[in-house]
């Protein structure tokens, strides 16, 4: 299986003080996969997206995208930053032209011009709407064919309509091209659904990774009364009176007779996650690198 | 289509900043109507009497009613005007590059929408620099050819001296050198900071300072001529920019203090009274050509720094 996005010690420190917003970084996301990429604000989230998409150099490490450099991928990423840059004194049709212009031999002008639909194309960028702007956006990243498509918050303006509206459209594309997605967010209503792969990145680490039903099957959420966990993984364990309820990597079966056992969902997983740092990273093996500076359970 | 229309990477950029485009080839257009207005104005007022006589002599018209209330050409500070705004311009330039070119794509992230489409950031910077330059060179070439050609429509009394700091920059290569070191300065300045309004005054600043640093030591970008005289004290000619003179001692020294007029004998000028020579140390006219060659050629090596800078920033920062 071939990875459409990997990286090896990835580190990105801004300035020379201060903690790095990436460090040591290692993982990997399969070809075709829609990923979810989660974590708290200033996660590193969107410097990952920006290495990745050969915007900026990383400090220490490599980032390969698509089996090569990302500045040699370059026409074959699109990203699409937070705060959906565009020029304000373009109109919505010029925006598009410079799409074409941009990406000569890769422009796809019908898939641009369905994305951008709903908009008056003789519209200047600077009258649009936060959420008609990300349409102009998007239009500009789906339309130049990216096999790798890397999203920074890409719904966060958009109302529910359009949100689900245009999650369905680029769904669509991704299905029928084989796109891969990257995606962040901290919303995770917008991701659970459209995504099938998860990376969680907290302070500047990969704290968990891998195809989301994996990674929900290597946990347990148990309730039951206190006692000892051995030899289980404790992600994170909360008592209530005599009640405890932990989440755990379960090694081997978990004792029915003793504890009350059920799938945990994303969210518990990952707000589990969340509020214990101090827990053991988990990259399954589908998103473990390859080669040096693998990071497993 | 035609073959010759703008295509791809230089399309956008002139899309993108055609209103400034279209100001700048309004405020050339403007300029250029402007000195060759001058020019007439020159030649009238080489050809008008400046002087009455009462009765009328030959080539001297009467001082009558209409000799005073004849309009009165001010061609000599139209002149002054043009060539400060001339010479000034470049810290325009800067402003615009470091502000907006290079220092607003860089703060609003739409130099990173052009990277993100299938343009390399090199080939983006190349393309932003080239593409202004090539407006500066035009422009500022137009502006100072039509300057001098205006200025030559005059006698000289009529106009500046070639070495006021205006007129110098404004009738050579010079003025060409400002604007495009005003442009990599700003390119420089924008990629540093990355943010619109400091950037543009940053680049206002440096080239504000070159412009003024060079003007400080102008007359030693070329060996000076020192003109002695004996006996008796001559004048230099109306071309010569003087930039000394006073008296030469028998025993060979050079004393500039001892020559004020109204004082007769200054503290330490005891030497000076024997003293039977004169010297001046200045350029004369035909100084003009080196000292704007080498004036031309320091700033445009301040301008290939600044690129050479410019790119190295470009390349850490960015793949």
């Amino acid at each position: 299986m071939t990875s459409a996005l990997e990286a090896h010690g990835l580190t990105k420190r801004y300035g020379r003080r201060g903690s790095p917003a990436l460090a040591d970084c290692a993982f990997r996301v399969p070809a075709g996969r829609v990923c979810a990429l989660v974590g708290p604000n200033g996660a590193g989230k969107s410097t990952l997206l920006t290495l990745a998409a050969g915007l900026t150099r990383p400090t220490a490490g490599t980032v390969r995208v698509l089996g090569t450099d990302p500045a040699t991928a370059r026409d074959r990423i699109a990203h699409v930053a937070q705060d959906k840059p565009l020029y304000p004194q373009l109109t919505v049709a010029d925006t598009l032209r410079m799409g074409a212009e941009l990406n000569p031999g890769r422009w796809d002008a019908a898939t641009a011009d369905r994305i951008v639909a709903p908009l008056d194309r003789g519209a200047r960028v600077r009258a649009l709407s936060g959420g008609q702007r990300t349409r102009v956006a998007l239009a500009l990243a789906l339309g130049k064919r990216p096999e790798l498509l890397l999203l920074d918050e890409p719904m966060a303006d958009l109302d529910p309509l359009a949100r689900h509206q245009l999650m369905g459209t680029l769904m669509a594309d991704a299905a029928e091209r084989g796109t891969t997605i990257v995606m962040s967010s901290h919303v995770l209503g917008e991701l659970e659904g459209a995504c099938d792969h998860l990376l969680l990145v907290a302070g500047g680490r990969v704290r968990l990774g891998g195809d989301i039903d994996d990674v929900l099957a290597a946990h347990t959420l148990l309730t039951g009364p206190v006692g000892d966990l051995a030899p289980h993984t404790v992600v994170e364990s909360r008592v209530t009176g005599r009640q405890l309820t932990a989440l755990v990597r379960h090694d081997g079966p978990v004792d029915p007779t003793a504890w009350h056992a059920r799938t945990p969902t994303l969210e518990d997983l990952l707000l589990a996650h969340l509020r214990s740092p101090e827990a053991p990273p988990l990259l399954t093996p589908s998103t473990s690198p390859g080669t040096d500076g693998t990071v497993a359970a | 289509m035609s073959t010759l229309a703008p295509r791809g990477l230089t399309w956008t950029v002139l899309r993108v900043h055609r209103r400034a485009l279209l100001i700048s080839g309004a405020f050339l257009a403007l300029a250029a109507v402007a000195l060759v207005w001058l020019r007439t104005e020159g030649r009238e007022a080489a050809t008008s009497p400046t002087s009455c006589a009462t009765p009328a002599r030959p080539g001297v018209p009467l001082c009558d009613a209409a000799f005073f209330q004849a309009p009165l050409s001010d061609f000599p500070g139209d002149m002054s005007l043009a060539a400060t705004v001339i010479a000034w311009l470049p810290l325009a330039v800067a402003l615009y590059a470091g502000a907006v070119l290079f220092g607003g794509e860089m703060e609003r992230g739409t130099a990173r929408l052009a990277w993100t489409q299938s343009i390399t950031p090199g080939r983006w910077f190349a393309t932003k620099l080239v593409l202004p330059a090539v407006v500066i060179t035009a422009g500022f070439a137009l502006l100072s050819l039509l300057y001098g050609w205006a200025r030559g429509s005059a006698p000289r009394r009529l106009s500046d001296r070639w070495y006021y700091t205006d007129v110098f920059v404004a009738t050579g290569p010079a003025v060409l050198a400002y604007a495009l070191l005003a442009l990599a300065v700003g390119a420089l300045a924008g990629l540093l900071v990355r943010r619109a309004l400091p950037a543009g005054g940053i680049a206002l600043a440096v080239t504000g300072l070159v412009m003024v640093l060079c003007e400080r030591w102008r007359s030693d970008f070329w060996t000076p001529v020192e003109q002695v005289w004996k006996n008796s004290r001559g004048e230099l000619g109306n071309s010569a920019w003087q930039l000394d003179m006073g008296l030469i001692t028998p025993s060979g020294r050079r004393i500039h203090d001892c020559l004020q007029p109204g004082v007769p004998a200054p503290p330490g000028c005891y030497e000076a009274r024997s003293a039977r020579q004169w010297y001046a140390l200045h350029h004369p006219g035909d100084h003009f050509w080196p000292i704007q060659l080498v004036e031309t050629g320091i700033v445009l090596a301040l301008a290939a720094l600044a690129t050479v800078l410019a790119f190295r920033v470009l390349r850490r920062h960015h793949a």
